[in-house]
């Protein structure tokens, strides 16, 4: 898997603090991070005159940098997230939203030239933050898994990063940043599937809902539903060595029974918009217009 | 079901067409969603439906209903009416 190199986190707080480097950030970091001598910027106008621009903050706001340092001709981009599960620090994709619509483009010029990560963030997360994030990061990893369009290698890769994703706990733990930047990475270089057609279709349709939380609350039914329609998660994690039963205990357990059937109305509401998706389209199972009452079964299971 | 149908069936819910759109002649050029996309998705489901793997060299290579007939016949699963 292709990925930025890591920084030390020294070496960024060095990096901050000269002439040619601007600091991009969210309030949030700005607030945790202090950092009384760095050049802070809330916009692109300045970027092509940097040597560095440090991004720091969530995956939306690590795309909108992405997307406004892409041809600048800045020469670095350091991007530091300050929660997990996007692995926009990593990957080539930058998804953004217009009209109501969830858009996305993959170019490797968005890729960022380094990543860093602060265990500070984490400790600063909520749980309902937490369990979002490391759902996110799951989705990630298991969509590239069983992309049909994965390569052996590369599932061998991701099959690594799940271990190490079951040998973790769903908690404020910092060594989430890195294997999210790797599950990232490893989708990028492959496909996603239904988990995150159901998140772009219902993150601007449903009050309150995030990326990162619907896919938590979707990853378990789906992985369900797609264990029902294929052989393919049973043949591919006995090939990979993986206990496919902890992993479905495991994403069952990034969301709750009442937020799971919550979303069924939406999923009933809007499934002819999953269909045309493109992430949907390359699901490892084949999404089937009269799959709708296999999937919403799952949903509303206890 | 017989193959045909299963084929039939799996046609329109790929590409998600209306069953009038349908017929045994239909071409990759007349169908708007039998993109790059849908040749995985097209994939997916012949693997489901059929237990056949196309090649990405093959799944590449249809061009219509026909090809894919002419193909799965040619790993010796019938089409006959």
């Amino acid at each position: 898997m292709r990925e930025p190199v890591t920084l030390p986190w020294s070496e960024v707080e060095g990096l901050a603090r000269q002439p040619g480097t601007l600091t991009w950030a969210t309030p949030r970091a700005r607030r945790v991070l202090g950092w009384p001598s760095a050049r802070w910027i809330d916009s692109a106008a300045a970027v092509p005159e940097a040597q560095t621009v440090i991004a720091i903050g969530g995956g939306a706001h690590l795309d909108f940098v992405k997307l406004r340092w892409r041809g600048t001709g800045a020469s670095r981009l350091v991007a530091v997230p300050t929660i997990w599960g996007s692995g926009a620090e990593a990957s080539p994709v930058a998804v953004w939203t217009e009209a109501g619509q969830k858009r996305f483009t993959v170019d490797e010029a968005l890729r960022p030239g380094a990543m860093a990560f602060f265990d500070g963030f984490a400790a600063s997360l909520s749980s309902e933050q937490v369990r979002a994030a490391c759902g996110d990061t799951w989705a990630h990893a298991i969509e590239g898994f069983l992309s049909p369009i994965a390569s052996d290698a590369l599932r061998a890769e991701l099959a690594e990063l799940i271990r190490q994703l079951l040998a973790l706990p769903i908690a404020p733990d910092a060594r989430w940043f890195s294997l999210s930047a790797r599950a990232a990475a490893g989708q990028a270089e492959s496909s996603v599937g239904l988990v995150h057609g159901l998140a772009h279709v219902l993150e601007p349709r449903v009050p309150g809902a995030g990326h990162a939380s619907l896919c938590a609350t979707v990853l378990a039914p789906v992985l369900k539903f797609n264990a029902a329609s294929s052989d393919k998660w049973r043949s591919l994690t006995a090939q990979h060595g993986l206990d496919g039963a902890a992993i479905l205990e495991r994403v069952a357990s990034l969301s709750t029974r009442e937020a799971r059937q919550a979303l069924a109305p939406h999923v009933l509401a809007h499934w002819k918009l999953v269909l045309r998706d493109p992430c949907t389209r390359t699901n490892s199972a084949l999404v089937r217009p009269d799959s709708l009452g296999a999937l919403l079964a799952q949903l509303e299971a206890p | 079901m017989s193959n045909r149908e299963k084929l039939k069936k799996l046609i329109l819910d790929v590409f998600l067409l209306d069953e009038s759109e349908f017929s045994f002649d239909l071409k990759k050029q007349q169908v708007d969603t039998w993109d790059s996309l849908g040749v995985v998705s097209l994939a997916v489901g012949v693997h489901q439906t059929f237990g056949y793997h196309f090649t990405p060299e093959e799944a590449t290579s249809i061009q219509s209903v026909a090809d894919i007939i002419k193909l799965l016949e040619s790993k010796g699963i019938s089409f006959d009416a």
